[in-house]
């Protein structure tokens, strides 16, 4: 396999970092802003998984997919940084932003989007958007390929429910 | 049956153009993941709880102490009222491993105040009388006496003021420097018969290393080689010839002298930066200085920021801005925020490296003299001249953090000059 073939080489390891996951930060930033809808937050939380990529990079000699595994580790961390609002909205108010407005929400698709459970949100992205196939949706969701199609199905069912999907 | 992918890509296009990712996200993330000290960051619920009440009862104990043992000597307001009286306290010896700042106690012609980092005073050195022009280290644990006087004999001093080791002898060397290990100091000599330009560090007590000749000139007066960085971390030095502007830079292995990279040719720019640790530089607009008279046609229109050996390309900014120094962890760069003539306002900025965000900014009507950089950290120390005019002398002292705050310590002589 190709990156373990990279990995292996001790050299220069930034060089296989940027390599193997550089070419994904993009993705990544993107996935982030779905879920989080926050750009600031969305740059931090690709960081911090850029982070932990680089400290388990290793693990990619039996990873198939590098983008799907990047893209689950800023999801785990999407997913953190969501639960940790909480008390990060006490730590440090901002009187003044809040939830940034998307203008995909003031149409009815994306008002619809909008109001969908993040991890469906996020299936919808991962397959409709960036055009991962299903086996790598699921790598990212922790699913079987045929759990990410059911969850892609029931998460297309809830944003129109007379859409079928093809 | 309608097929949704296309209403729903529609619809995350819309949400996704309105927040581009940040220009150099793929340099500026991998090199943040590749530097990062290993940490881990749990996001823990309760670990912040114990945190929190941690802290509590610390600062609780803390104040409690230093109100015993320093009673009535430190002022816990280090901000503008410290400015047109001396603190005239003896904060005693510096606390090990503190990274300080120091000034001259304008009420003690040889005394040294230390001040943290947070802008508080935590340690007075009492200097010989003869010893009053000190530089200090970056990290403040160490000091060299007469570093930028003729002749190239300075003499080491250790974090209490006491010699280390007798004077050195590095006759000749040009723009002597602290490396970043805070021990080292590395300069560039010109023999003044063969016009060798020689690269050389020193350490407290020692006979100076000669690491390696860098470039030799056909005269004397034909270019000046210049020490932009000086990194023991890295094993890196980088010296730059200039000819009115860079013409040609050398990245130095101070360990072995080997060259490691050699770059001419140079487009056309004010000046070099590099970061503490030499791995990254700024190439400067001639934009971003009012003293080179340079063809418009053959500016470079933006200030450039890269890796030193990679190339690569981190971040660019504004070309009417120049880049003065970098962040102890790289995040950030204190920049002129316009065109700059040295001796004149400076209008000056921190700029967040990954957003291009300006975090803080000065109102550009004071004399700006020079700066600190905190080791490893986010913050400079800066000093703007009291009396107008650039150089040694009283100088507002403030310290800047990277989240857009500033201290005013008071109106001192620094000892980074």
């Amino acid at each position: 396999m190709q990156q373990a073939a990279v990995v292996s080489a001790e050299g220069d390891r930034e060089g296989d970092f940027d390599f193997l996951v550089g070419p994904h930060l993009e993705a990544g930033y993107r996935t982030a802003l779905a879920i989080l809808r926050d750009p600031d937050e969305a740059h931090d939380a690709v960081q911090e998984a850029a982070f932990k990529a680089w400290r388990r990079i290793k693990q990619l000699r039996q990873a198939g997919s590098a983008r799907a595994w990047f893209l689950a580790i800023v999801a785990n961390q999407c997913r953190s940084t969501r639960r940790g609002r909480w008390w990060s909205v006490v730590r440090l108010p901002r009187v003044d932003t809040g939830r940034q407005e998307f203008d995909s929400d003031r149409n009815d698709i994306g008002s619809a989007l909008a109001k969908l459970p993040a991890e469906d949100r996020l299936a919808l992205f991962l397959h409709f958007y960036l055009d991962l196939p299903l086996e790598e949706v699921g790598t990212v969701l922790g699913l079987s390929a045929g759990g990410a199609k059911t969850r892609v199905y029931r998460a297309v069912k809830k944003l129109r429910p007379d859409l079928e999907m093809s | 049956m309608d097929d949704p992918r296309s209403e729903i890509r529609d619809a995350f296009e819309r949400e996704q153009a309105a927040h581009p990712p940040a220009v150099g996200l793929r340099p500026a993330t991998v090199r943040a993941a590749s530097t990062r000290p290993r940490r881990e960051q749990p996001n823990l619920q309760w670990l912040a709880m114990v945190a929190t009440i941690v802290i509590g009862v610390l600062v609780v104990v803390a104040l409690m102490s230093s109100r015993l043992t320093n009673r009535g000597a430190i002022s816990r307001t280090p901000a503008s009222s410290a400015a047109t009286t001396s603190p005239a306290g003896d904060y005693g010896p510096p606390p090990a491993g503190v990274n300080l700042i120091y000034v001259h106690d304008p009420g003690h012609r040889t005394w040294l105040i230390g001040y943290d980092w947070s802008g508080k005073p935590r340690a007075t050195v009492k200097l010989d009388p003869t010893q009053t022009a000190v530089t200090m280290a970056p990290d403040g644990q160490r000091f060299a006496l007469g570093l930028y006087a003729k002749g190239g004999n300075w003499q080491f001093l250790d974090s209490v003021g006491k010699p280390i080791g007798g004077p050195t002898a590095l006759p000749g060397v040009i723009n002597p420097r602290w490396a970043d290990d805070n021990k080292h100091v590395c300069g560039i000599t010109l023999d003044q018969q063969t016009f060798a330009w020689t690269l050389w560090t020193q350490l407290p007590g020692e006979v100076a290393k000669r690491v390696a000749e860098i470039a030799r000139d056909s005269g004397i007066g034909q270019s000046f080689v210049g020490l932009v960085g000086c990194s023991f971390k890295n094993d890196t030095a980088v010296a730059v010839r200039t000819l009115n502007v860079p013409s040609e830079y050398w990245v130095i292995q101070l360990s072995t002298g080997k060259l490691l990279k050699h770059q001419d040719d140079l487009p056309p720019m004010a000046g070099i930066v590099a970061s503490d640790d030499a791995s990254l530089i700024a190439e400067n607009s001639t934009r971003s200085t009012g003293m080179i008279d340079a063809p418009a046609s053959s500016t470079r229109s933006a200030t450039t920021i890269r890796f030193l050996m990679k190339d690569t390309v981190v971040a660019t900014i504004d070309g009417s801005m120049g880049v003065l120094a970098f962040s102890g962890d790289k995040s950030l760069a204190l920049v002129t925020l316009a065109p700059w003539v040295g001796g004149q306002p400076a209008h000056l900025g921190v700029v967040e490296l990954s957003t291009g965000a300006v975090v803080w900014q000065d109102d550009g009507t004071t004399v700006f003299d020079w700066f600190v950089v905190q080791p490893g950290g986010r913050s400079f120390a800066l000093s703007y001249s009291a009396s107008g005019q650039p150089g040694p002398g009283p100088a507002t002292v403030l310290i800047v953090s990277g989240d857009g705050t500033a201290i005013k310590l008071g109106v001192y002589s620094p000892t980074w000059w």
